[in-house]
């Protein structure tokens, strides 16, 4: 079941929470909504649920127009940011909820919950409460009972905001599992790009309302449309330079006054720079070491330069990083791979 | 999350010295973070006793000392042999329950509104709705009585449709409605604020109805909070004077409540049964203040049990 959301506008009292959205969600997508806090997100999958009516603009359901349906009638699987379960019943009882208001008989009940116990593997948890559970079987519990009702279409508000890195990772990864068995079209909103990354099949980033950018995760990590979707993506190194004869060159740091849209910048990603410890390549600028840091597998280099106490960050491979010699105040030569430009914005 | 705690503490200390490990251990209690003088903190404990017992205390039970002087038999007898007193009882035990049955009703509807909803007006009404708990009962009777006088167009109406309501049943359960109205939302509003409208949202998510919802999520979450509101709300209204004594035409026989007939009693020096009714009232009371307390009982469990619950993650 595909949904399209056209020219979807809300607005809450003096503030515009969405301006004029459209998407597209493919059958069997697993689509995520990514962007910071108040950007809009949560609003336009409230909107798709039925939960919020949009000031104008449409949502379909494959061919059905369901912008004015109340969400009880939409048959959607939401899950809620904190899960919401239904504090005063077991497991069981609140997986079994959705057919139980559709007055199915308890055999089928049973069977039904049983298959859902066994999918988000939580068998022998039916009489547990959910104050009885961690954090991450509470997502699960969450999400089988959304899916008890066999829903059209699955929406997760921020489905692992609430949880610890490691059970968020592996929940991560389950949930792109079961995305593969049931292949549901789904949506859900996160701030987390490693969420959005990690799991979706198409991405749409967000900004104050608007939509930035979509596409496929690995489109939108290497060719984002404009500054912020490329800052908003991880850290970004921002520089003077210029692109000759494919040669990318830097000509100087960013100073801290220098705003953001002033002129033309060149972007760089902290893993597309390398140190040098001689002038040995055209366009390098040079630096002062003020800090290394072991992070996993790579080691994070910060460096500053003397004159406009700019800083950058550079991801160097740890082999690399051990033949440089690296310690704090020494000066290097740092030179990109591969820089990026984008058009000015222009704004009024 | 006990025994968890119970290694931590055995593990600890090597010296088998459990008193003082326990002591050591032990989150600081009021006791430990006391700074007042021993005096100051008797003078209060005193304070406190002798208010209790000089104002609550003593009173109650010399009534209880006084329904009591003829004998078990005389107490009864005071009771169940005046026809007007029975009847007193008779209409106090309809009224009450008629008004906080009204007031659950509207106290179920107004929280839940005013909780699920922002709307024009809603600071006002909520501020409005201690308005009974302001104002002196005896106005409440008042205003009902100048409300459906004959003079008025609603006073003019009930004659016409030929409603009884002054001095009969109807003016006396509104009267005690108006006096108890705020009492239940006001328990209700916390509870609902506390529980959120996640749980309520989700359930309509999957499919449920308004009927559905309301029995299914939102009644069991708040059942605990409405009982004791319905508690305290018969407590009250079952002792309702000023309002009821305006309204009624406080006819003996007919429109007299419990409250009424112990006044009536006492002032024509019928005693012991002015007290045996009055301590019969007051035995209701204290039935309605055990309730409550069992129930407050059960609520300290089953929040203990829940953060337990939490803590065990």
């Amino acid at each position: 079941m595909s949904i399209s959301v056209k020219n979807v506008s809300k607005r809450f009292g003096n503030f515009q929470a969405l301006d004029n959205v459209s998407i597209e969600v493919t059958s069997g997508c697993l689509l995520a909504l990514l962007g910071p806090s108040g950007c809009g997100k949560t609003t336009l999958l409230r909107i798709i649920a039925g939960l919020e009516i949009p000031d104008s603009g449409s949502v379909r359901y494959q061919d059905t127009e369901v912008t004015h349906s109340r969400i009880q009638d939409r048959n959607v699987g939401f899950v809620f940011q904190h899960y919401a379960l239904f504090r005063h019943m077991s497991v069981f009882e609140n997986i079994g909820f959705a057919l139980r208001v559709r007055k199915w008989s308890q055999s089928k009940v049973d069977q039904r919950v049983s298959e859902l116990m066994h999918l988000v593997r939580l068998q022998g948890m039916e009489d547990r409460m959910p104050s009885q559970l961690s954090g991450g079987q509470r997502q699960r519990v969450a999400l089988a009972r959304a899916l008890a009702a066999e829903p059209k279409v699955l929406l997760l508000d921020e489905p692992f905001g609430a949880l610890d890195a490691k059970v968020r990772s592996e929940l991560r990864a389950w949930l792109r599992r079961l995305h593969e068995e049931i292949h549901m079209t789904s949506v859900f909103v996160t701030h987390d790009q490693e969420d959005a990354f990690a799991v979706a099949d198409k991405v749409v980033v967000m900004r104050n309302g608007r939509i930035e950018q979509q596409g496929k995760p690995v489109e939108i990590f290497e060719h984002p449309a404009n500054p912020f979707v490329m800052d908003f993506l991880g850290h970004v190194n921002v520089f003077h330079g210029r692109q000759e004869n494919d040669v990318p060159l830097l000509t100087g740091f960013r100073g801290p006054e220098e705003g953001e849209g002033s002129g033309k910048w060149v972007y760089v990603r902290p893993h597309e720079l390398d140190l040098y410890l001689h002038n040995q390549v055209d366009g390098s600028l040079v630096g002062t070491i003020i800090q290394v840091l072991p992070v996993g597998g790579i080691i994070r280099v910060l460096l500053e330069d003397p004159v406009s106490t700019a800083r950058i960050q550079v991801d160097l491979h740890h082999l690399r990083a051990k033949e440089l010699l690296l310690e704090n105040g020494k000066r290097m030569w740092v030179a990109p791979k591969r820089i990026r430009t984008f058009e000015p914005e222009y704004s009024i | 999350m006990d025994s968890f705690n119970g290694d931590k503490l055995a593990g600890s200390s090597p010296v088998p010295n459990v008193a003082a490990e326990a002591a050591s251990f032990a989150p600081p209690s009021l006791r430990d973070c006391r700074t007042e003088s021993p005096f100051i903190q008797y003078t209060l404990i005193i304070l406190a006793w002798f208010f209790f017992l000089g104002i609550l205390g003593i009173p109650i039970l010399y009534l209880f000392t006084q329904a009591f002087s003829g004998g078990i038999s005389l107490f009864f007898q005071s009771i169940f042999a005046d026809k007007d007193t029975l009847n007193s009882i008779f209409l106090t035990l309809t009224i009450a329950p008629l008004a906080v049955l009204l007031n659950t009703v509207f106290g179920l509807n107004a929280a839940w509104l005013l909780t699920r909803y922002r709307f024009p007006g809603r600071t006002l009404i909520l501020t409005l709705i201690d308005l009974p708990f302001a104002v002196s009962p005896v106005v409440t009777g008042l205003c009902l009585v100048i409300l459906a006088g004959s003079r008025t167009w609603v006073g003019y109406w009930l004659d016409r449709l030929g409603i009884p309501f002054l001095n009969n049943t109807p003016s006396m359960v509104m009267g005690t409605m108006f006096v108890t109205l705020p009492i239940i939302v006001r328990e209700l509003i916390p509870v609902l604020e506390e529980i959120g409208p996640e749980q309520e949202l989700a359930a309509t998510s999957l499919g449920a109805n308004g009927t559905q919802m309301f029995l299914r999520i939102t009644l069991p979450n708040i059942a605990i909070g409405l009982l004791y509101g319905v508690l305290l709300c018969n407590a009250r209204a079952i002792g309702e004077f000023a309002s009821v004594a305006v309204v009624s035409g406080r006819i003996a026989g007919a429109t007299e409540t419990m409250p009424l007939r112990v006044e009536r009693l006492f002032q024509e020096y019928k005693s012991p049964a002015d007290f045996a009714l009055a301590s019969l009232l007051a035995l209701m009371a204290f039935g309605t203040l055990l309730a409550k307390g069992l129930i407050e009982n059960r609520l300290n469990y089953r929040h203990h049990s829940v953060k337990k619950g939490k803590m065990g993650q």
